[in-house]
């Protein structure tokens, strides 16, 4: 998530306000953000996604303007008659169907207010944009091309133009292979036949969305007028990212104005800074909140949150401001109520519901199990789920399938363990110069897989003791011990697994069914696991034991 | 004064012996020298004896040394040499009796203790040399070749010998050691001077002696409470299992029951039914563990998968605008380690519905996290989910309830965000240890977006938090792998609350 460097004086002078560093700490987290850092002069602050509108100091200004009553309510803006138009080709089609555009005057710029504006930017690729799939932002400094502006798409090679940065005239081909954003963003576009380009009426480029605009309308500190197009695949996302970065340069006192997109068969005209209206119950508002607010209070918790209401009744009538992009349902105004009403002024109720605790059967069995194994004198571990193929199957001696990760963070986890003993034995080596006897045991989960079942998990208990005389006898005679006090019935059959001695392994069947592996581990084993001193162990399913 | 039999004994050893090392008087009063030590500390403590600690240093032999003393100096097997072949002999005939690197070292020495001389490399003894007597250093060395010195107990002559021996490479070792050494203090030896009265002491009360009643009229020996006993350590939950019980209980208490769900899987009941667009990035391939095997996973009922896609699409009638792109069946089925216990109680809401219900779940979610001292791909999570006639101010009543069980009584709340609930907010809680607010888990009411298809018509409150952060705070531990690391030694002695 975005981590917005704000600047305390800039805020205050924004939001008209005197409140010092301290009061703005504790306070912009009411809103909802966390504060990651403060160094005397800046604020580092993390917005939610949702609220891409706050990615901006401007954005957080007004935010908090109408939160702190210094200007509630909803917050109008107006755009200029469009002088310019820009055409949209039919060929952008199915490449990336969308373009809107304004144009912005008096425009007064520092290098600090320009990497801002790229900041900005670049949040709003990411949170909206999907990083700059759905929605890409160009901001062209105009004075050096010539409207009308026409969005089109051209062949790879099929146009030459110096890119952001760079000296050399290159093709979009080329820019896609050599430049860095180019190869960064190449898979956007690159399945194409034809790029997407942005020109004006000489057939200068202004940019290869969503690569890199052009070094002839770099935007500088001599900068007076921008050219801003943004384009994507959903027309509804690039005019909220539009509106979002239009009105936050409007908070700054520049002058926004409209450019009429030509669209094959229609025409718009953008920026749209007209709120959206929605319809909010009253009633619905205080069932969902727990409180017996009148319409005026929601009206003013509204207000506070940047909203315009209007009355009807118990009904309100909502407007909602042009960059607000998470507003999808009337619970999502019934959140900003609750956020302009405030979250530490809500009375604490105890929903009514009653209702009687129960505990999982199989809980309550592992529960038992560990009681009696703290009494025989194990002691509990717990380990990773997450081990590799070596670790879980090879160190054993073992052949296995398990549940295997596509994406891994490292070569030692890649697959979801099928049994508990290699984890015991890992604990025993971590202990290897601990002292002697050791006897510990897991309460855990293996996931095995199941063909069409996909793959279950399974309670296990996995138990191991190592000193100089663990035997055979020793942890059957745990066994023996355990389904005595369980009052299990079972049978004792030898069994073979590599893991284990010849000779030494038994499996413990309860009805007809395998319930368990018991017995001395073989000494290749031990040496795989470094460990020097015989261990014994066994690994039971608990929910066969739950059944009798 | 009341003296134990021990501190009599000693006491007594020390009256005849004057001044003594806790061996000696071991050694006289047939007592272990821990027990005399023991003795020896109470005797200080009531002002009967003195302790001083005196340093001195013992002088052995060290690698080398012990070869010479075997084999003799290099010197001197020269000089033996010299002596057999008349007094006179090529340097480099010293071959037939000394290794290469032991040539230079033995001319060095002859010439040193003025026992040869060299004219053009002839090598020829002087006067004292063909006498051949034993030189100070290889008196001392066959001293100590019989055992160790102290430097306290050399002669003036042995300590210039040393000094001569220290002057070769690994000859002598020189350790410095205190000696601890006891006396009578005035009062002690008052005491020694009327005379000890040793009477017969039982410490350890056996079963002979109760048998056989020999304990009448006998001492039972006082013993000092305070000391410190032996360390007991018992086997042991893991302190993980036992916050996990706690909060386990909590709940339970509270009326909720308990569930759980799969690990593995699907896309499905982990994002989409819970309303998380499909190109959202927490569903990115840095966040979530996605699998090779199983890779598919089947989707529930045709009916709920039907719901969640127009949800997905249009907002299925709830009022909401939907996403508004095309829902993949085909990603939804995409299987993947659950990165939150949500996907287990989506699940189950949308088995049981009908209210009232309380749930709640703690178990593993996996993360794609690398391994640091913070972070951990798998870890525990525990929710809980209250469906009936709820609202907002009941969560946040709820979770005042639940923290302060948890033994937070200052809980504050503030706005938060996560894609499947509406109104979401933040929970922190006060750490009084650290004097600070620390982010302490999540809560808000699913979006109608995500119980509506699934047939819920009532609110449904959720809150959760990660349990290995809480485990931290209170274990006081600083690196969260110490968790699944089992060291034995800090289970045993780990703190139980």
């Amino acid at each position: 998530m975005p981590v917005i460097k704000i600047e305390c004086d800039e805020l205050r002078r924004l939001m008209r306000t005197e409140m010092s560093d301290a009061e703005l700490m504790e306070k912009l987290p009411l809103l909802g953000c966390d504060i990651e850092g403060y160094d005397g002069r800046y604020i580092y602050a993390e917005y939610f996604p949702n609220r891409p509108d706050l990615y901006s100091v401007e954005g957080i200004a007004r935010a908090y303007r109408a939160f702190f009553g210094i200007e509630p309510g909803l917050k109008e803006y107006s755009a200029g008659e469009a002088k310019n138009f820009l055409i949209v080709d039919e060929s952008v089609s199915g490449v990336r169907d969308f373009v809107v555009a304004c144009e912005v005057e008096n425009v007064r710029l520092t290098d600090e207010l320009i990497a801002e504006l790229m900041e900005l930017q670049e949040r709003l690729h990411w949170a909206l944009g999907r990083d700059r799939r759905k929605v890409s932002i160009g901001v062209h400094d105009p004075s050096r091309v010539t409207p009308p502006y026409r969005y089109t798409t051209v062949a790879p090679d099929g146009i030459r133009f110096v890119p952001l940065g760079y000296r050399e005239e290159m093709t979009p081909r080329q820019i896609l292979e050599e430049h860095p954003k180019g190869v960064e963003y190449a898979h956007i576009i690159s399945s194409f036949d034809r790029y997407p380009v942005i020109l004006d009426s000489r057939n200068n480029v202004l940019s290869l969305p969503p690569i890199i605009n052009g070094e002839l309308t770099r935007v500088t500190e001599a900068t007076r007028r921008f050219f801003i197009d943004v384009t994507g695949t959903d027309l509804r996302l690039i005019s909220q990212a539009l509106n979002i970065l239009a009105t936050a340069l409007a908070e700054r006192g520049f002058t926004v104005r409209k450019v009429e997109v030509r669209y094959p068969r229609q025409s718009l005209t953008t920026p749209d800074f007209s709120p959206r209206h929605m319809k909010l119950r009253l009633s619905y508002v205080n069932r969902m909140l727990g409180l017996r607010l009148e319409a005026e209070e929601v009206k003013s918790c509204l207000e506070r949150m940047g909203y315009g209401a209007g009355l009807n009744g118990e009904e309100l009538l909502v407007s909602v401001p042009c960059y607000r992009c998470d507003i999808f349902h009337e619970i999502d105004l019934v959140e900003d109520v609750a956020i302009g009403y405030g979250y530490g002024n809500f009375p604490a109720s105890l929903p009514g519901v009653l209702t009687t605790g129960e505990k999982l059967p199989l809980e309550v069995l592992c529960e038992k199990l560990r009681m009696l194994m703290l009494g025989y004198g194990f002691t509990e571990v717990m380990n990773l789920m997450l081990t590799n193929e070596r670790e879980n199957f090879s160190r054993l001696r073992r052949h296995g399938e398990a549940v295997r990760i596509k994406n891994p963070i490292s070569e030692e986890h890649t697959i979801v363990r099928t049994s508990l003993i290699p984890g015991l034995l890992r604990t025993l080596r971590l202990n290897r110069h601990r002292e002697l006897p050791q006897r510990i045991f897991e309460l855990g989960d293996v996931v095995l897989l199941d063909g069409d079942a996909g793959a279950p998990r399974r309670r296990r208990l996995g138990v191991a003791v190592v000193h100089d005389r663990a035997s055979f006898t020793e942890i059957k005679a745990l066994l023996q011990g355990l389904l005595r006090d369980l009052g299990v019935e079972y049978r004792v059959a030898p069994a073979e697994d590599p893991a284990f001695i010849t000779g030494r392994c038994a499996s413990l069947l309860v009805g007809d069914d395998e319930a368990g592996l018991f017995g001395e581990l073989h000494p290749e084993v031990l040496e795989n696991f470094e460990l020097e001193f015989p261990v014994a162990a066994m690994e039971l399913e608990v929910e066969a034991l739950e059944l009798r | 004064m009341e003296l134990s039999r021990n501190e009599k004994l000693v006491l007594k050893a020390l009256g005849e012996l004057g001044s003594a090392e806790p061996e000696e008087i071991a050694s006289r009063t047939k007592l272990r020298v821990s027990a005399v030590n023991r003795a020896l500390y109470w005797l200080v403590r009531k002002g009967l004896a003195e302790v001083e600690e005196e340093k001195d240093c013992a002088v052995a032999l060290g690698e080398e040394g012990r070869l010479y003393a075997e084999r003799g100096l290099p010197e001197r097997r020269a000089l033996e040499y010299l002596r057999s072949k008349g007094g006179e002999a090529e340097i480099s005939a010293l071959g037939e009796v000394l290794d290469k690197d032991e040539v230079s070292i033995a001319l060095g020495w002859l010439r040193r203790k003025g026992l040869a001389s060299i004219t053009g490399g002839r090598l020829a003894l002087t006067e004292e040399g063909r006498r051949g007597d034993r030189t100070e250093d290889e008196k001392l060395l066959e001293r100590l070749a019989q055992g160790e010195l102290m430097l306290s107990q050399l002669s003036e002559k042995e300590r210039s010998a040393l000094e001569l021996l220290r002057g070769r490479q690994q000859v002598v070792r020189i350790e410095e050691r205190s000696l601890r050494k006891a006396r009578l203090t005035r009062r002690g030896k008052e005491l020694f001077a009327k005379g000890i009265e040793l009477e017969e002491e039982i410490s350890q009360l056996t079963h002979q002696i109760i048998k056989t009643g020999t304990w009448r009229g006998k001492k039972l020996r006082r013993y000092d409470v305070t000391l410190p006993a032996p360390e007991l350590l018992p086997a042991k939950l893991h302190p993980l299992r036992i916050i996990i019980d706690e909060i386990r209980s909590i709940f339970l208490q509270m009326g909720f029951k308990e569930i759980s769900g799969p690990l593995v899987e699907s896309s499905f009941w982990n994002f989409d039914a819970l309303f998380v667009p499909q190109d959202h990035p927490a569903r990115e391939m840095q966040d979530t563990f996605y699998l090779e095997k199983p890779a598919r996973l089947k989707l529930p009922d045709r009916r709920i998968v039907e719901a969640v896609r127009r949800a997905h699409e249009n907002g299925a009638g709830t009022g909401s605008t939907g996403w508004r792109y095309s829902w993949s069946e085909e990603l939804a089925r995409t299987a993947l380690l659950r990165t939150h216990t949500t996907a287990t109680t989506i699940r189950h809401l949308a088995a049981e519905q009908k209210p009232p219900i309380k749930v709640f779940c703690v178990d593993r979610v996996f993360r794609k996290e690398r391994i640091t001292f913070k972070h951990l791909p798998e870890f525990h999570q525990v929710e809980g989910i209250v469906v009936g006639e709820v609202s907002f101010a009941d969560l946040l009543g709820l979770l005042r309830e639940f923290y302060s069980k948890m033994g937070f009584e200052q809980v504050r709340f503030r706005p938060g965000y996560f894609p499947y609930t509406e109104p979401s907010l933040e929970i922190e809680v006060f750490f009084a240890d650290k004097e600070k607010w620390l982010e302490l888990g999540g809560a808000g009411i699913f979006r109608p977006e995500v119980t509506e298809p699934l047939g819920i018509r009532h609110p449904v409150l959720a809150w959760g938090l990660g349990i290995e952060r809480l485990a931290m705070l209170r274990l006081g531990l600083e690196d969260i792998r110490e968790l699944y690391m089992s060291d034995i030694n800090w289970l045993r002695r780990a703190r139980v609350r």
